[in-house]
């Protein structure tokens, strides 16, 4: 019995080694390259290949990988078909042979047999990249923090800021492009657009956004802020790439002359309260109405009969809270010089009651002398209402003293 | 002896049990063709998918086993898709009073043909591994052969009622058996119905009969005999297997894309239905008291058939095709139809989780077109409704006849010889008929691939006979060819025994001849798709031989060993046999080398056996064909030199505790591998440009996947002398891998990689799926009344925990995208959860 314990003993031991000796074999696999120190080059060094070529365009034979994180992708249509690397050593422009696959933050390696090194208008390119056979996705998510870069006027050909990604503080649209959208999506026109340092007066660089990028239409922001956007060059102009127009963060009020977006009622469409502009009887019947034949005005009077009451010309409420420089302005005619109109604003006015129930401050513009010459207001600076639900006013007063016409045109709100 | 316990209760702890079948009648009543049935299969193509879910699973043919370990490894490890010591089913031989039963052109045995005959089939001889057999020389796996002379069925009537949720959910069977009469005759007859309108899984149906008869004829002391027919018609709605995606995205690991709703019906897009009837005749002649020759000739015909869709000029009505699946808009900035469509998918819209059988009939309703030249015909215009979408059914209708002798000679007291002669004539049709036009008024014969890669019209034709062939319900179209398989087979064995040591050696030679038939003439092969191939002529050998080293007739040592060389079967030898007769490149027979080594413990109250068994398969071919991205084309693959190799021990032990309680174990490892590195050439399948040659896939050492290699059970019984019996099994899986797509594998794709790229990893690492377990639980009881009358019931739960997490397998799509691995992400199937299987029957 003891020998027969014994040899079973024995079978499942020999069983089980005779299995398991054989056990756990490496699965099979196809020869892999293995990268060694000198088959991975930076983009410094990729960049040096095509100066070591006599600034010839070099198309890459040896079997060499390069590591970079994508900075910009194709996903807003500002780019089509390339994209932004970058790692420690630089940054370059890549095209790629066919669109999409490719997305920021993505941390790539690029086997560089294949692709060219080339240079279009000063750019330095890497040329004829296949997504699906040069490039190997390590990670995702890897975004690189954008280099801080201290003024626009840093930015030049040589400052080696080329296809980097950066982030410039405390800039603003000049005001010329103001008011203005990035690019035209409607004909899909690329457009430029000049940014400038707010403390300086240096030149300004390009913003250039591709008509399709799906922000093209955007209006330009008109404040002052931070922006973030790859620098990429065409001969000697140094252009900026906005990634995403969340990237461009102007929040502050601008610096230097006031720009602003005006808006205007010039009385054109022959209406008096379009445009959100209403009318408030306080008391009697005396009316705005159009006048003029071919430049239509705002016109009020209380007649030869002296009529007697006030009436109210209340603008739409205007939100001043992002304006850098609020102010309203208009021009006005009259027979002879008079008080009959005046112009207020006020903050705390809800838009449809009499103007009585709120509290108005009264503002005091150039007025027309009389002659029915056509004097300007003046800018009436608003920046103390730099707040929502503010309301500008002309207040008519007839008399039954006197006969007073006014007539306004051009009233030009600015934000 | 109270040692011995101790110590196989031992191992029992360290490995797993089992259920003897002492009265196979009062036991369990494991209805191996439901086990079969509902199986989830997984195969690396379609093709092999649809034949293999038909084959025969190896647990049908174990359970009768007398074995310890095969026995509770074909109750307890079929659902988990187990195969003994990893073998295909090719491997094994199943066959009825002698005749050999599997299918000459895929070497498989397809259990389903005889389904619902349990009561029949029941009387079967199995032996797993290497054996002697006095009727066949047999595969490497093993052999069953089922014993359906009529005095073989017990005497009696047997009628039974079963209730399951699996496949069917009613299943009605009748037996009676008259025996031996006083007339010489013995009649035995067999019927059956299982139906169930929908099964476990939602969409698949079941409709089942089967007939059997088995007459017997006592000429005189020295001849009987025998006829047997049987046939089981049957038609059954099918489930698909998908990506866990769809799983995920349906919250149910049994979805099923095969069916839709048409007209607020559930109908399936796949439905086979079978019919292939087997008729015997044998003759049983005792020469004298030491010689006996038993001779038959068979003849198997009828219907197999599986519907699928078709579509011409329409979108992919499939909808798990993967541009119909959330994740292949899975990008930045598509996150809208993305959401979209995940929301679609998971509120179970039966429109775009399903098929959409009205929108198809819509689609069909107004796709007014002119067809010209009808036939060839100049002039002849058709015009009506074209289908875009219709219901094909692929078929494979075969004819087989023979004539199969054995014969036994005992030449001394302890020394007999057996041989035997099979000739084997084999023909099978294989064809597209027209099952449904769905409203539609005609389709055109033409392949739509062709049609749009070539400008001349006469490529695109199925037929160039019969140019722009108008097809309606029950037309053949498509393709249609024959296939010839001509077996000729001898065998020889001599076994001995004696008080120390029994033995076996035996020899087997096999001429096989294949050719292909075809009937139509392809517009893309007009030169080598019509009429007869070459023939392919293989001539092949098997030896093997065994010793029993009987330490004491309780304790014995069992060593055995083959080498056998086999034909390539007809399946893969055709590159693309739909449309032409080439075939693959250097064809060559596999060598089946195995060997294995057993210590066998017999005690009445404990038994075990343990071996270990080492098999290499050398020289197989593989081919299939699918799209390749890479290549931007349909393309056959064909893989040679194909090696495999089965290493491992297999341990069963079952142990008396009491007369009334019984412990079982099982527990078996292995590595199933591939053992090479095989040669594949890539042909553009409607060109036979050879695209690729000579490509080497790194295949060394890929599990075989789709199988659990490592198994283990343990259970406990008690059996009533009261005639009543309950039982347990808790059963263990793990090393399941995804098979591999052997293209993923290849220098090609890995050209550009370097060793620390995350894709290299992605790409050819092999998927190991999780570990799982299962419990099954049965019971049963009898009752004699008045001496004659027997009631007796039970019933088998498995599953019992309603595992539905466990995923038995699966395999990595041949489609891939080397730059997006994940675009067509593996196909995996899951375990059904508890499902039952409860018997009443009755027998006098």
């Amino acid at each position: 019995m003891v020998r027969t314990n014994k040899i079973i003993g024995l079978t499942i031991i020999l069983a089980s080694t005779l299995f398991f000796t054989s056990c756990e074999k490496e699965f099979d696999a196809p020869p892999i390259k293995e990268n060694t120190i000198g088959d991975i080059i930076t983009i410094a060094d990729l960049k040096a290949k095509r100066v070591a070529n006599n600034n010839v365009d070099l198309k890459i034979t040896e079997d060499l990988s390069l590591y970079a994180v994508v900075t910009m992708d194709e996903l807003t249509g500002n780019l089509f078909k390339e994209s932004y690397i970058q790692d420690a050593t630089g940054a370059i422009n890549v095209r790629l042979t066919s669109a999409g696959g490719l997305y920021q933050g993505d941390s790539i390696r690029i086997s560089l047999k294949g692709p060219v090194i080339t240079e279009f208008s000063q750019m330095m390119q890497l040329d004829s990249v296949d997504v699906d056979d040069n490039i190997f996705k390590q990670a995702t998510q890897k975004d690189r923090t954008p280099e801080l870069v201290s003024s626009v006027s840093a930015i030049t050909p040589f400052s080696g800021h080329q296809s980097k990604l950066i982030r410039l503080e405390n800039v603003q649209f000049v005001a010329a492009e103001l008011p203005g959208t990035y690019a035209v999506g409607a004909t899909q026109t690329t457009e430029n657009h000049f940014l400038e340092d707010a403390a300086s007066t240096a030149s300004p660089i390009i913003v250039r956004t591709s008509g399709f990028a799906n922000f093209a239409d955007d209006s330009l922001p008109t404040l002052n802020g931070s922006i973030i956007a790859i620098v990429s060059q065409f001969n000697n102009d140094m252009q900026l790439l906005i990634r995403n127009p969340n990237e461009v963060n102007f929040v502050n009020p601008r610096t230097g002359p006031c720009v602003g977006i005006a808006t205007t009622k010039d009385f054109t469409d022959a209406n008096v309260t379009s445009g959100g502009w209403t009318t408030q009887n306080v008391s009697g019947s005396i009316n705005w109405a159009t006048g003029g034949t071919s430049n239509l005005y705002g016109v009020i009077t209380n007649t030869s009969s002296q009529l007697v009451g006030e009436t109210w010309y209340i603008s739409p409420a205007i939100d001043f809270s992002t304006s850098s420089c609020p102010s309203f302005d208009f021009r006005s005619a009259t027979f002879a010089g008079n008080t009959a109109l005046e112009l207020y604003v006020s903050s705390n006015y809800d838009g449809v009651s009499l103007p009585t129930t709120a509290t108005w401050v009264q503002l005091f513009p150039t007025l027309s002398s009389g002659g029915w010459s056509w004097a300007n207001s003046g800018s009436m600076d608003l920046s103390a209402y730099q707040q929502a639900g503010v309301y500008v006013a002309f207040k008519y007063t007839g008399s039954s003293s006197a006969w007073n016409t006014w007539e306004v045109d051009d009233l030009k709100i600015t934000k | 002896m109270r040692i011995l316990n101790i110590i196989s209760v031992a191992l029992i702890l360290m490995a797993v049990p089992a259920i003897a079948q002492t009265d196979s009648s009062a036991t369990i009543n494991n209805d191996s063709t439901l086990n079969t049935k509902v199986v989830p299969t997984f195969t690396t193509s379609l093709d092999l998918l649809e034949e293999e879910t038909e084959s025969q699973d190896v647990s049908g043919l174990l359970q009768s086993s007398k074995d310890v370990f095969t026995n509770i490894a074909g109750f307890n490890f079929g659902a988990a898709r187990y195969r003994v010591r990893g073998y295909d089913s090719e491997n094994y031989t199943v066959m009825m009073n002698g005749i050999t039963l599997n299918n000459p052109e895929g070497g498989r045995a397809i259990w389903a043909f005889w389904g619902g005959l349990n009561d029949i089939t029941r009387y079967q001889n199995s032996k797993s591994g290497i054996n002697a057999s006095s009727q066949t020389f047999g595969g490497i796996g093993g052999f069953s052969n089922i014993n359906a002379r009529a005095t073989a069925v017990r005497k009696g009537t047997k009628i039974s009622y079963a209730a399951a949720n699996r496949s069917y959910k009613h299943r009605v069977m009748v037996t009676h058996s008259t025996g031996m009469m006083e007339n010489g005759f013995a009649v035995a007859i067999s019927a059956s119905g299982r139906y169930s309108g929908e099964g476990y899984v939602e969409g698949t149906f079941y409709r089942g009969a089967s007939y059997f008869i088995s007459l017997e004829k006592k000429l005189n002391d020295r001849h009987s005999l025998g006829l047997v027919g049987f046939g089981a018609p049957t038609v059954q709605g099918r489930r698909s297997i998908s990506t866990q995606e769809t799983y995920d995205l349906t919250g149910d690991n049994y979805y099923n894309n095969y069916w839709g709703f048409q007209n607020g019906e559930k109908r399936n897009s796949r439905v086979r239905n079978n019919h292939k009837p087997h008729l015997m005749l044998n003759h049983y002649f005792d020469i004298n008291k030491k010689t006996k020759l038993t001779s038959s000739v068979y003849y198997i015909f009828g219907r197999g058939g599986s519907t699928r869709l078709n579509w011409h000029d329409a979108k992919d009505p499939r909808p798990d095709y993967y541009k119909n699946l959330p994740s292949f808009y899975n990008d930045p900035g598509n996150e809208a139809i993305f959401d979209q469509t995940t929301t679609a998918w998971q509120s179970n819209d039966p429109t775009v989780t399903q098929l959409d059988w009205d929108q198809m009939y819509f689609a069909n309703s107004k796709n007014l077109f002119t067809q010209t030249n009808v036939d060839g015909v100049i002039g002849n215009d058709l015009t009506g409704n074209r289908a875009k979408y219709v219901v094909e059914e692929q078929r494979q209708d075969i004819s087989h006849y023979g004539f199969n002798a054995s014969l036994t000679h005992k030449l001394k007291e302890n020394m007999m010889l057996s041989g035997g002669a099979t000739i084997s004539i084999y023909k099978s049709e294989n064809f597209k008929e027209m099952n449904d036009l769905l409203g539609a008024d005609f389709w055109v014969d033409v392949d739509q691939f062709a049609e749009r890669d070539f400008a001349d019209e006469s490529v695109a034709q199925s037929d160039v006979n019969n140019p722009n062939r108008i097809i309606k319900v029950g037309d053949r179209f498509g393709y249609d060819y024959d296939i010839n398989i001509n077996t000729y087979r001898g065998f020889g064995q001599v076994e001995g025994t004696s008080k120390k040591i029994d033995w076996f050696v035996g020899l087997s030679l096999t001429s096989t001849n294949f050719w292909r038939t075809g009937n139509m003439k392809n517009g893309l092969f007009p030169d080598n798709s019509e009429g007869d191939s070459e023939t392919q002529s293989f001539f092949n050998y098997g030896i093997k031989g065994g010793l029993v080293y009987k330490i004491t007739g309780r304790h014995l040592l069992r060593v055995n060993s083959a080498y056998i060389t086999r034909a390539p079967f007809s399946r893969t030898a055709f590159i693309s046999p739909r449309t032409r007769d080439q075939i693959v490149p250097n064809l060559e027979s596999e060598k089946i080398m195995s060997g294995d080594f057993s210590y066998i413990v017999r005690y009445p109250k404990v038994k075990t056996r343990a071996t270990a068994f080492y098999t290499s398969i050398k020289d197989k071919t593989w081919s299939r064909s699918f799209y390749h991205d890479d290549l931007n084309s349909f393309i056959n693959y064909v893989m040679t030199g194909v090696d495999q190799l089965f290493v491992g021990v297999e341990f069963g032990a079952e142990i008396n505790i009491t007369s009334e309680i019984i412990a079982t174990a099982a527990f078996a490892t292995g590595e199933f591998v591939y053992d090479s590195r095989p040669t594949v050439s890539i042909i553009q399948d409607n060109s036979t440009e050879l695209l690729e040659n000579n490509k080497t896939v790194y295949f060394k050492n890929y599990k075989i996947g789709g199988i659990p290699q490592t198994a283990a059970s343990i259970g406990l019984q008690y059996r009533s002398p009261k005639y009543w019996f309950v039982g347990a099994n808790f059963n263990y899986f793990t090393d399941i891998y995804l098979d591999a797509n052997p293209d993923r594998r290849t220098a090609e794709v890995v050209a550009n990689l370097v060793t620390t790229d995350p894709q290299v990893g992605q790409i050819l690492d092999q998927t190991k799926l999780d570990d799982d377990y299962t419990l099954n639980l049965f019971a049963g009881k009898s009752w004699r009344i008045k001496n004659k009358y027997y009631i007796r019931f039970n019933i088998n739960v498995n599953n019992v925990l309603d595992n539905t997490d466990f995923k038995t397998g699966g395999f990595e799509q041949l489609r891939y995208d080397a730059a997006d691995i994940d675009k067509f992400p593996p196909k995996i199937g899951y375990m059904l959860g508890r499902t039952y299987f409860a018997m009443v029957s009755f027998s006098f």
